[in-house]
């Protein structure tokens, strides 16, 4: 294929008539219609389009539609909506869904910054005048808040024609080192978004702390509580204004994962305050809870229709619309919860805690390789112990509980991994991932059974909700047979899990 | 990758003006699409400027030659041209010495599959074994049909031909080329046969044009019948392949 476009910088003092005229001076060229381009550069809020080499832009004030840039790629335009944000499920069918619906997921396309430029497209051509470069000279500007204009590096973008790789070199080289151009050390969408005082990355939402083996573990846990607390903040807004489901997953992660360090860390902070801590984030997770619960469930709706044809899926409507007004009713709960004192307080008393980088416990000054070693070592043990144990007459509240400890294990391995030998962690989180979600499965579905059997009552309340209770009928049957399916399942995954476990550098690093 | 054929077994009745217009819109609505010039005489290409000359020739491509190795970028962004080479003339013995001929230009084309959205193969004007490997690689066949008694017969041996291949058998969609509105027999049969796209193209100069501009009518003159009579053949020939599997 093509080689991929660079973008070159521009000396300031070139406005676009000088910059035309110059690159006339050594190039064989044919002037493109010059435009004003004002968009606004969307992305997700951890920045999924610029990490898979996407932009997505809309065009700023009143006007509708989104186009999708990709190096390589026809721009991919469709007709959207304007909103605040966007879902890939709120998309037309067409190209750009189809190209970011794997890139998204669940998260929305969110307006990053915008950006207005002058833009003259140019083509060098051969002696035949057909094209074998594309130029554009762009004067971009970025709008601040407020409609503040402030000027950005004017750029050349060089974009190479298939087939034509030697012109592409030459006029790269003419660009380069005889018109003395440098390349772009970073992309507009990041110049414009530093400009604006954003991160162009996103927030990541996974933590990954530095540690180091050796690190006193009262620092370790303070190094991850404080990280973990920089999440659950980070994701508070999305959540209170419900842009995507994503923001309060995050949320909820960084806080079941605080509550395992703190389970996990037992002798390092000051009783009290550790006890505190952990009872409001048991609280601050209840609190969050339902939304959650009712999210997955219209997440995964698509997939549950689909166990019944076309009609009946549409008989269940009834059903979509009721879990969609419980959930609004519990995230009006959710959102008053969040912004009360408890929660606030809850924050205060984490990050307070996070802030402590001297415990009085007895574990604090031993170094976190021991402390959380000894901990993996633990629950692992417990784990194989209590996963031999169960065959297909064990209840499953069996089940449920090995998965408590595998999401236990989990968090550990992720947490503190990075002070053991990588060729112990990577196997045993690989065997780990795939029994855990086996074991989400079956629980998932009977969550799910639970959740829609509750509903039957309020269900047959509704204008045809005696249709859609029929309809529900061979759903339920299918998710029980899923989570069926999954308990079948379960013992191969327990075998692999086992295999990873019983590796000699995994039992050297976590052995008894 | 969907792929659309302009077929016709008359010459010069409009298959390459709306292979290389259909293929700008495809790349305008962001397909990224191929245009593969088949016909020897290779009129797509010198419409793009571009040689009509692959290295090896039909002889490599169809066995083992990697087809982006010899595909050249259009002035269209997005719409990229497989070039004609005169040695496609004799594709059809090349496909005859294959085990499977019929799929050797599905087998060509399975190599862009991930690369492309849209195919769009430029037919010669014939039937032979390279229109019936096209017919099976082919998810839709765009058939211009000039307005006379005899194109009307012509498309009918299509049809009975392709009614007598084995599955898959392409959709098709005939539409009226090179149309004179002044001229009533042209009215006569435009309004008559049943099964045919709405856009008519029209006789206009600007289409005759296109070999002098070098450039498809749908970008040098947007806003002209015939561009818009391209778009709508384009939007109706995008629903079909939509729905095609």
């Amino acid at each position: 294929m093509a080689p991929d476009p660079v973008d070159l910088i521009l000396p300031s003092s070139l406005d676009r008539a000088a910059a035309v005229a110059l690159l006339h001076e050594r190039l064989e060229l044919v002037d493109g219609r010059p435009r004003t381009s004002d968009r606004t550069l969307l992305d997700s809020f951890d920045g999924r389009l610029r990490a898979a080499g996407l932009r997505a832009e809309r065009p700023a004030g009143r006007g509708a539609g989104l186009e999708l840039h990709e190096a390589g790629a026809p721009v991919r335009r469709a007709a959207v909506r304007r909103a605040k944000r966007l879902l890939i499920t709120e998309l037309p069918e067409g190209a750009v869904r189809e190209r970011l619906a794997p890139v998204l997921e669940e998260r929305a396309l969110l307006p990053a910054v915008r950006v207005r430029s002058g833009v003259q497209p140019l083509a060098v051509v051969d002696g035949d005048r057909k094209t074998v470069v594309r130029l554009e000279i762009e004067h971009p500007q970025l709008i601040a808040a407020g409609g503040k204009a402030i000027a950005l590096k004017p750029r050349l973008e060089v974009r190479p024609v298939l087939g034509y790789d030697r012109a592409y070199e030459r006029t790269l080289a003419t660009l380069r080192d005889e018109l003395g151009f440098e390349p772009a050390k970073r992309p507009l969408y990041d110049e414009a978004v530093r400009k604006a005082g954003g991160r162009p990355g996103g927030i990541a939402t996974k933590v990954k702390a530095e540690l180091a083996r050796g690190t006193a573990t009262d620092a370790a846990a303070a190094l991850v509580l404080g990280r973990l607390h920089e999440v659950a903040e980070a994701n508070l807004p999305g959540t209170l204004e419900d842009l995507d489901p994503e923001f309060l997953h995050d949320l909820r992660v960084s806080i079941r994962r605080a509550r395992s360090v703190l389970r996990e860390l037992k002798d390092v902070h000051d009783p009290e305050a550790r006890t505190h801590v952990r009872d409001e984030l048991k609280w601050a997770q209840a609190l969050t809870g339902p939304v959650r619960d009712l999210d997955v469930q219209l997440l995964e709706w698509p997939e549950l229709a689909a166990h019944v044809g076309d009609v009946r899926a549409a008989e269940l409507e009834p059903l979509r619309s009721l879990l969609a007004a419980r959930r609004e009713r519990e995230r009006a709960k959710l959102a008053r919860g969040l912004r009360g004192k408890r929660f606030r307080a809850t924050l205060r008393a984490w990050q307070a805690l996070a802030a402590e980088t001297s415990g009085p416990g007895k574990d604090a000054g031993k170094p976190i390789e021991a402390t959380a070693g000894e901990r993996i070592a633990k629950v692992l043990a417990r784990m194989l112990k209590d996963g031999r144990k169960i065959d297909g007459e064990s209840p499953p509240e069996a089940l449920h509980d090995l998965r408590k400890r595998g999401k236990e294990l989990r968090y550990l391995l992720e947490l503190f991994g990075a002070v053991f030998d990588e060729r112990a962690v990577d196997p045993l989180v690989a065997g780990l991932k795939h029994l855990q979600k086996v074991l989400g499965r079956f629980q998932d579905r009977a969550v799910q059974v639970e959740t829609l059997r509750d509903m039957r009552h309020d269900l047959a309340a509704q204008p045809e909700g005696p249709l859609a209770l029929i309809a529900l009928g061979p759903v339920l049957d299918a998710l029980l047979a899923d989570q069926e399916a999954a308990r079948e399942e379960f013992a191969e995954a327990f075998e692999e899990f086992e295999l990873a476990a019983g590796d000699k550098r995994v039992r050297k690093a976590f052995g008894p | 990758m969907k792929t659309l054929a302009t077929y016709s077994i008359k010459g010069g009745v409009g298959k390459t003006s709306a292979a290389v217009n259909l293929g700008a819109l495809a790349a305008a609505d962001g397909l990224r699409t191929v245009l593969w010039d088949l016909d020897p005489q290779g009129a797509a290409s010198f419409l793009f400027r571009i040689k009509p000359k692959v290295k090896g020739g039909g002889r490599r491509l169809i066995r083992d030659r990697d087809p982006l190795d010899v595909m050249k970028g259009t002035d269209v962004e997005g719409l990229d041209l497989l070039p004609a080479d005169f040695s496609y003339r004799n594709l059809d013995l090349e496909l005859d010495r294959r085990k499977k001929p019929l799929a050797g230009v599905g087998r060509v084309l399975a190599q862009l599959e991930g690369d492309y959205d849209l195919a769009i193969l430029d037919c010669p004007p014939s039937i032979s074994l390279v229109s019936e490997s096209v017919f099976s690689a082919a998810d839709l066949l765009l058939v211009p049909l000039v307005p006379s008694t005899l194109s009307v017969r012509t498309l009918e041996q299509l049809r009975r031909f392709l009614a007598g291949v084995g599955e898959p058998v392409p959709e098709v969609l005939p539409f009226f080329s090179m149309v004179d509105r002044r001229k009533k027999l042209h009215r006569e049969l435009v309004a008559s046969l049943p099964g045919v796209a709405d856009a008519a193209i029209p006789n206009a100069s600007a289409v005759e044009l296109m070999g002098l501009r070098r450039e498809p009518v749908v970008t040098s003159a947007p806003r002209h019948k015939a561009a818009e009579a391209y778009a709508a053949l384009w939007a109706q020939a995008r629903a079909v392949l939509d729905g095609a599997g």
